[in-house]
């Protein structure tokens, strides 16, 4: 019963699924969001306890305010620009075409949580996928589908710093054969502490576990390449370099690993590391 | 996107965390929601996006889901595992019951300056998403959870409280209507 020009039911659900994977559908964040949300959720939880503490009159002058709030019958509360309420969650950072990101801002190396050719942080190339997700007090913070076989998830997991008293990841375990960049040695008076948590983003696929991870700020790999990190310094570090999944992506063995682990290197416009990975192979296989 | 966590001074409460353990002082708490917000913001801003139609309208439901998980924050932690997928649940729910309250089923204006917050203007164009936001909100919702979330039917039936009858009827209405926003319209239709 379609026209004839009229899409299949597969296709349009197909173009369904592109069209909610599209990175126009992606908000520039506002750089006070966060503070506005926590800030927020304070408010309302005082304003509960206070309604429960005192009855009467002040428990319904909040609970009108409390209505109120949440339906918005007028305008949404986040508008642009709104002078009363709180401030707007979702803001231009720029008006360009350009994709709105942060400053690149290189991090001393001993903020940062060390990928290691096995892993980091409880999390391993080739572990299970429950485990990973539920181990250590991980938290889920996303999840979206990949291609294939492969299902994506950011997990907020504890640093090293987080769930032990010691504060600094080793350096520079790498073996003889690979040349370790310089790692500025940490300074034993005042040394900031490292994050208690990370955002690490895992890929798991069903035969075999985990099979990529890393992906965000936060961390470097044993031989000291982190974001920002100049391409050309990636060439000095390690040995043999291959191209990875994409053009902008450089691959390497990591050092020290087993099996096919890897390093993978997304290198962004301005020609310095993006992102890294620890990933099973060069390239992702997400048909098994 | 870093993380900026906030040095903590004196080590007591920290001392008491172990591998898996919980927080135990309002501070971690407060903390530990602050990290939870930064990490889930832009994630939650898409989806609401998909769900809304628009910029406004989803950081409108975004904002007011994730206060509400935040004045209970102690607890949310401790009932549910996944505390990310129980928002996306909170925001589709509240998303549809707002317009049923309201009952404003037009499409939303576009703003004067919602052309400079969508980045690549094509996106805004795409015909596609002009359908999707066009739906009255409870099909775009259905259509958000299938083709966003991936949820089978009985998930999208309990995720808004509705029967898998409904979920069904719901989703036949939106491709239908997609389908012909889509089709070019000819004078004569060859019929079935």
């Amino acid at each position: 019963m379609t026209g004839p020009n009229e899409p299949g039911p597969d296709e349009l659900a197909e173009r369904l699924r592109r069209l909610f994977a599209d990175d126009g559908l992606t908000l520039p964040v506002a750089v006070t969001a966060d503070r506005d949300v926590v800030g927020g959720a304070r408010r309302r939880r005082r304003r509960r306890l206070t309604a429960a503490a005192s009855g009467g009159v002040v428990a319904v002058a909040a609970l009108v305010f409390a209505v109120v709030g949440l339906t918005g019958v007028t305008r949404p509360r986040g508008t642009i620009g709104a002078a009363a309420g709180r401030p707007a969650l979702s803001q231009t950072l720029t008006a360009t075409s350009e994709p709105a990101s942060p400053p690149r801002t290189t991090t001393p190396a001993d903020q940062l949580d060390v990928l290691g050719p096995v892993g980091t942080d409880g999390l391993y190339l080739g572990m299970p996928i429950e485990q990973a997700l539920r181990t250590g007090g991980n938290v889920i913070v996303g999840h979206q589908s990949a291609s294939g076989t492969c299902v994506g998830y950011t997990l907020l997991v504890r640093t090293s710093a987080g769930r032990d008293t010691t504060p600094l990841p080793p350096t520079g375990t790498a073996p003889a054969t690979s040349r370790v960049a310089p790692v500025p040695p940490p300074s034993v008076t005042t040394r900031p502490p490292l994050p208690k948590r990370l955002l690490i983003s895992v890929l798991v696929s069903k035969s075999a576990g985990v099979v990529q991870l890393g992906g965000v700020a936060g961390l470097r790999t044993p031989e000291g390449v982190a974001p920002g990190t100049p391409e050309q310094q990636v060439f000095r570090t390690y040995h043999k370099v291959v191209p990875g999944d994409r053009p902008s992506e450089l691959a390497t063995p990591a050092p020290g690993g087993k099996g096919q682990a890897s390093y993978v290197f997304a290198i962004g416009r301005d020609g310095a590391v993006d992102q890294l990975w620890l990933r099973k192979g060069y390239r992702l296989d997400c048909r098994k | 996107m870093v993380l900026s966590v906030p040095t903590r001074a004196g080590t007591g409460p920290t001392a008491r965390r172990t591998a898996g353990g919980r927080p135990t002082t309002n501070t971690d708490d407060t903390a530990d929601f602050g990290d939870f917000v930064r990490a889930v913001l832009p994630g939650l801003l898409r989806y609401g996006h998909a769900l809304t139609g628009n910029p406004h309208d989803a950081a409108d439901l975004v904002q007011g889901v994730l206060e509400k998980i935040g004045a209970r924050w102690p607890s949310v932690r401790r009932r549910t595992g996944d505390p990310v997928a129980y928002a996306r649940r909170a925001m589709a729910n509240a998303h549809v019951s707002r317009w049923r309250r309201t009952r404003r089923e037009s499409l939303v204006a576009d703003l004067p300056d919602t052309r400079v917050v969508y980045q690549p203007d094509r996106f805004a164009d795409e015909p596609l998403w002009q359908a999707v936001r066009a739906l009255p909100p409870r099909q775009r919702a259905v259509m958000v959870l299938r083709y966003y979330e991936d949820l089978s039917e009985a998930e999208i039936a309990s995720t808004l409280g509705i029967s898998k009858g409904t979920v069904k009827s719901q989703a036949n209405k939106a491709m239908t209507s997609l389908r012909a926003a889509l089709g070019v319209p000819t004078p004569e239709r060859r019929q079935p």
